[in-house]
């Protein structure tokens, strides 16, 4: 028995605690997800729900579009995002260091901006719409496959980009040196040496970024009114079936999870495993370009950035600017649209911050005790936390949201309806990405200064706090803004989770654009993106943090 | 923490201790049980009968020591030390024990809970039997006589085993380290050596045999608990703390009070010459630096034993010769046992007071540096001490009350040799030559014990010069010559005899 306490406090213990939690909280609704996808009216087993999807001619072609959808973007993201991270990665040209500012752009706005934004622009009552139109030229609609392609790979670029470039600027340059010195011709040595070494890099974040547009909701049901896709197919039967035989909807939520499924998996197995690790060598010297091609090279790169970055602008120009219905005055400013939200309709703003810090709070300190089991004390116990832990990545919001709904609207714990299963949701969804941030600051903290601690006397339980917490300070900060920042601006659970009164920010703006006031939903909008700023400033400057070292 | 205070504890025969003792008091009723337990292993040390407790200042006191660390007290010298100082936490302390007192299975959870291992089955037999014989009128102080100022333990290593999944890396492994001495064990990477010094440690739990500090068992009692000081590799500084901190670290959690620790700090990074920089982060300073802070922060709590993890193996050549020193320096003052691991001969040699060597999980030879060097049991040991030739060689049978004197065979030659274990009935035995013991000599005239050969490498190293040789019909072998005693410098090519003096060791195949 002394010995079976020696082993098993406090870790394992512990780790027990942490795998109960999270089997409730993700197995759990899962299972009930699946079980819930293959069962009839009467509750007797059935594939007929699967059966009623195939013959369901909008359901092929919803899926047929989603995957056509992912495709595309991938493409255009793998299209931008590559030669953007080789121009910054191997080139000096004027203004260059603007780029910086592209991962904190991704992270802050918010894809409900994104999208409404370019509404604003290029919708129906846009911007420029409107210029082209005094001008004789009549744009397309930008509701349906331009919209979602336009907004998707200016939200999902970066991801491509930022990825190449942390491969770029590991690659050693030596290697190309070699390849010229054994006598092929510089391109050719490009061709042969740096190319087959990045494409895996290509592959693993443009796979990253296929999943994220086969799941996304928030930019394919503000702009996809007229293209069927799975997620917002998806929502609509979650929508229908409310109250009844949740069987569509699971099945639905199933082929999803499924695809993404499919694509993480070959992520992982197959094209991670070819990744290279190379000794960091000299990373080769970045080449300064001349005034033709630096004109060139600044103006794509300044065009690009300016794009991304546009919809924060505009939101807040938007949001002091006069409206009569879904009219926007610009150039003229006016306070309306700001105190009518504040005034009338404050709620979301508080039920967001309420529910972000909460889940913050939860997530983080779940995160941390995860990440610490899984780095330093491995075992199979741990081994399984760390693939749960993961798990919520195959799972896009409204999935997520939809199982958790389904879980717990009835038994003993009724959650439906509470801000805990807001909560619950925002905290769950962010798990993985939280835990992968303080793990990689883990996997940097030697077990020696543990062990230097318990040395001097200090038990295992106590070295962790006064040891091992002080270091991961930072990366907590920033797993805590991250999660934050992701929290507030969650739009894809919400949808499904929220019930009057609990109404979030961007539920809030969704609503607001629907209801065709652009002027209120900038307003919410500016308001939300202040919210995300600011811990992020403050932090920066308060715990000289690196936010996007770690991504 | 407990009260300090400056006490000499006599018994008849022989004073038992003088210096600074914690102890705790459990006042209340007349005829409460105390004890202090933190040290209390170390009151095994103490016999059972009369002793005296002298306080300056106040007048001597008459204990009956009971066992197990127990004192028996008059009435008087409780109210006298309760006076000096009893703190709250002190008493906490105290009823939280004494309500777990009673039953055998409180005793155990408390042994678990205070490191008292195998004294404290004893302790609370005694106590147990203290308060029946003496019903509850008498007052009683234990005493803990801290370890700190010269308490230095032995560490015997009793038929230890780990395997690490299927995995044997200590088998059977038996070990005895002297107290107050500098030992080392030394093996290349993979012999065990580390797994060794962790298991001291108790960063592993062995899977079977004891290891004890002293008399005490320490095989099930974690790490935080053992009072060991110990240096890594990597340093293992914490990078958030000052130097100041990081050596406090050991102090603040013992609960020692704040100007003890100033003081006590302020001495130990003077001691490592650092005494400027203990507002620095270990970030800011070099290598050898945070090494010596390592050192600071590990004596400071003065432990038990001192546990030291290949300390130097992370500095460049001149940095490392230098530190040996300001180790040996230390250690020699705090007169602590010291393991020390390395795979580094030299630094065993130039160190150790003792050195164990390890071969793939074993104890090879223990001995001291000399020994190891001049009488190698087998080609493992004399090759990884130093370098030698060793050679297969066929043994003539001997007469082992003729001392060690033997002949052997070699390139078909007879030669004259002592025997290191080799089996006077045996045939086959392994000469074990030196290249600094060997020398080369021109082809005529003919040298008594030689070998003909002919050179077939000529490095020159400065103070010395190092060839390659290949004996006629036999093996190649190295030989160095020093700068000083080069009869004769052959080249490539050349024709040589090599000597090899009839003190070369052979040992058993």
């Amino acid at each position: 028995m002394n010995l079976i306490k020696l082993r098993w406090w406090p870790w394992g213990v512990l780790t027990v605690i942490a795998l109960v939690i999270l089997a409730f909280f993700v197995l759990y609704p899962l299972g009930v997800l699946f079980s819930n996808s293959v069962r009839d009216e009467s509750g007797a087993l059935s594939l007929a729900g699967f059966a009623l999807l195939l013959d369901n001619s909008m359901f092929v072609e919803a899926v047929g579009n989603t995957l056509i959808l992912g495709v595309t973007v991938t493409a255009l993201s793998v299209a931008i995002g590559v030669p953007l991270a080789y121009m910054v990665a191997r080139y000096e040209f004027p203004l260059k260091n603007l780029v910086a500012i592209l991962p904190v752009v991704t992270i802050v706005i918010p894809e409900v901006i994104v999208g409404q934004s370019w509404l604003l622009i290029l919708g129906n009552n846009g911007l420029v719409t409107n210029f082209l139109e005094t001008l004789g030229v009549e744009l397309p609609s930008f509701y349906g496959w331009n919209g979602l392609v336009f907004s998707m790979t200016l939200v999902y670029y970066t991801y491509i980009y930022l990825g190449v470039l942390a491969a770029l600027r590991g690659f050693d340059g030596q290697l190309e040196e070699a390849g010229l010195s054994l006598g092929t011709p510089p391109l050719m040595t490009k061709l042969r040496v740096l190319v087959p070494l990045m494409l895996p890099a290509v592959a693993v974040n443009a796979l990253v970024v296929f999943s994220l547009v086969v799941g996304n909701f928030v930019l394919a049901t503000l702009l996809g009114s007229r293209v069927p896709l799975l997620s917002v197919m998806t929502y609509n039967e979650f929508i229908n079936e409310m109250g009844g035989s949740p069987l569509l909807q699971s099945a639905m939520s199933v082929v999803s999870i499924v695809i993404v499924g499919i694509v993480l998996f070959v992520q992982k197995k197959v094209v991670e495993r070819k990744l290279y690790t190379m000794t960091p060598g000299r990373a080769p010297q970045a080449e300064r370009v001349r005034s033709g091609a630096a004109v060139l090279f600044t103006g794509c790169v300044g065009f690009i950035i300016f794009l991304s970055i546009l919809p924060l602008v505009v939101v807040f120009i938007a949001a002091f600017t006069e409206t009569s219905g879904p009219v926007m005055r610009w150039g003229t400013w006016s306070f309306t649209n700001i105190l009518r939200i504040v005034r009338s309709a404050p709620e979301p703003i508080f039920n967001s911050l309420t529910f972000a810090s909460m889940a913050t709070l939860a997530g983080v300190v779940f995160a941390v005790l995860a990440s610490y089991l899984i780095i330093k004390k491995r075992s199979l116990l741990t081994q399984s936390l760390d693939y749960i832990v993961v798990m919520p990545l195959t799972i896009s919001g409204t999935v997520m949201g939809i199982a958790l709904v389904q879980t717990f609207n009835t038994g003993w714990l009724v959650l439906a309806g509470t801000s805990a299963i807001m909560v619950l949701c925002y905290a769950v969804r962010r798990l993985p990405f939280a835990v992968r941030n303080a793990s990689s600051t883990l996997f940097n903290i030697p077990d020696s200064i543990e062990e230097a601690s318990i040395s001097l006397g200090v038990s295992p339980l106590m070295s962790f706090f006064k040891v091992v917490l002080p270091v991961m300070k930072a990366s907590i900060v920033s797993a805590a803004i991250l999660m934050w920042v992701t929290t507030i601006a969650e739009l894809a659970a919400t949808v499904v989770v929220y019930t009057g009164g609990l109404e979030t920010m961007p539920i809030a703006i969704f609503r607001q654009i629907d209801g065709g006031r652009l002027g209120l939903a900038s307003a919410y909008g500016a308001v939300m993106i202040t919210v995300i700023l600011v811990p992020i400033l403050v932090s920066i400057k308060l715990f000289r943090i690196n936010l996007f070292s770690n991504r | 923490m407990a009260p300090r205070i400056q006490v000499d504890v006599v018994s008849a025969e022989e004073p038992i201790f003088s210096g600074e003792a914690e102890f705790a008091v459990f006042p209340g009723e007349a005829g409460e049980l105390g004890i202090f337990p933190r040290h209390a292993p170390l009151l095994t040390r103490v016999k059972p009968g009369t002793v005296r407790l002298k306080i300056p200042g106040r007048d001597e006191f008459e204990l009956v020591y009971v066992s197990g660390g127990i004192l028996e007290v008059q009435p008087t010298l409780v109210t006298l030390l309760a006076d000096t100082a009893i703190r709250a936490k002190d008493l906490d302390e105290a009823k939280a024990i004494k309500a777990r007192q009673g039953t055998e299975e409180a005793a155990r959870s408390r042994a678990e809970k205070f490191n008292i291992a195998s004294a404290e089955a004893e302790l609370a037999q005694a106590i147990r039997l203290h308060a029946k014989k003496k019903g509850r009128n008498t007052h009683l102080v234990v005493f803990c006589i801290a370890s700190e100022g010269g308490s230095v333990a032995s560490i015997s290593i009793e038929g230890i085993k780990k395997e690490f999944s299927g995995n044997v890396v200590l088998e059977d492994l038996s070990l005895h380290i002297p107290d107050g001495k500098f030992y080392t064990l030394l093996g290349p990477s993979g012999c065990g050596k580390t797994t060794l010094l962790r298991c001291i440690a108790g960063f592993y739990e062995a899977d079977a045999g004891r290891l004890l500090f002293d008399r005490d068992d320490m095989t099930h009692v974690p790490t935080h608990r053992r009072d060991i000081g110990m240096v890594f590799q990597d340093y293992a500084l914490f990078p958030d703390k000052t130097v100041f901190d990081n050596v406090a670290y050991g102090l603040r959690a013992r609960g020692v009070v704040k100007s003890e620790i100033r003081q006590r700090v302020d001495q130990a990074v003077k001691s490592v010459g650092l005494a400027d920089l203990a507002e620095r982060y270990p970030a800011q300073m070099s290598g050898g630096q945070r090494q010596r802070v390592a050192l600071a922060r590990a004596l400071v709590i003065r432990p038990r034993v001192l546990l030291m993890d290949e300390p130097l193996s992370n500095l460049d050549a001149k940095m490392r010769t230098q530190m040996r020193d300001v180790i040996l320096d230390l250690v020699q003052e705090a007169h602590i046992t010291t393991v020390f691991v390395t795979h580094d001969q030299e630094e065993a040699l130039a160190m150790s007071d003792q050195v164990a060597i390890m071969d793939r999980g074993k104890i090879a030879q223990t001995g001291t540096p000399e020994e190891l060097y001049g009488t190698p049991v087998n080609a493992y040991v004399a090759d990884f001490i130093g370098s030698a030739n060793t050679i297969p060689v066929d043994v003539e049978p001997f007469d082992r009350s003729a001392g060690g004197a033997m002949h052997y065979r070699l390139c078909g030659r007879r030669l004259e040799g002592v025997s290191g274990g080799a089996r006077a009935d045996e045939q086959g035995g392994v000469l074990v030559a030196r290249p600094e013991e060997l020398s080369l000599h021109l082809v005529e005239p003919a040298v008594e014990n030689a070998v003909p050969g002919s050179v077939l490498r000529r490095q020159y190293l400065g103070f010395k010069t190092s060839y390659r040789v290949r004996l006629q019909d036999g093996p190649e072998i190295r030989v160095d010559l020093s700068g000083g005693d080069r009869a004769i410098d052959p080249h490539p090519g050349d024709p040589v005899q090599v000597l090899f003096p009839p003190h070369s060791r052979v040992i058993g195949a």
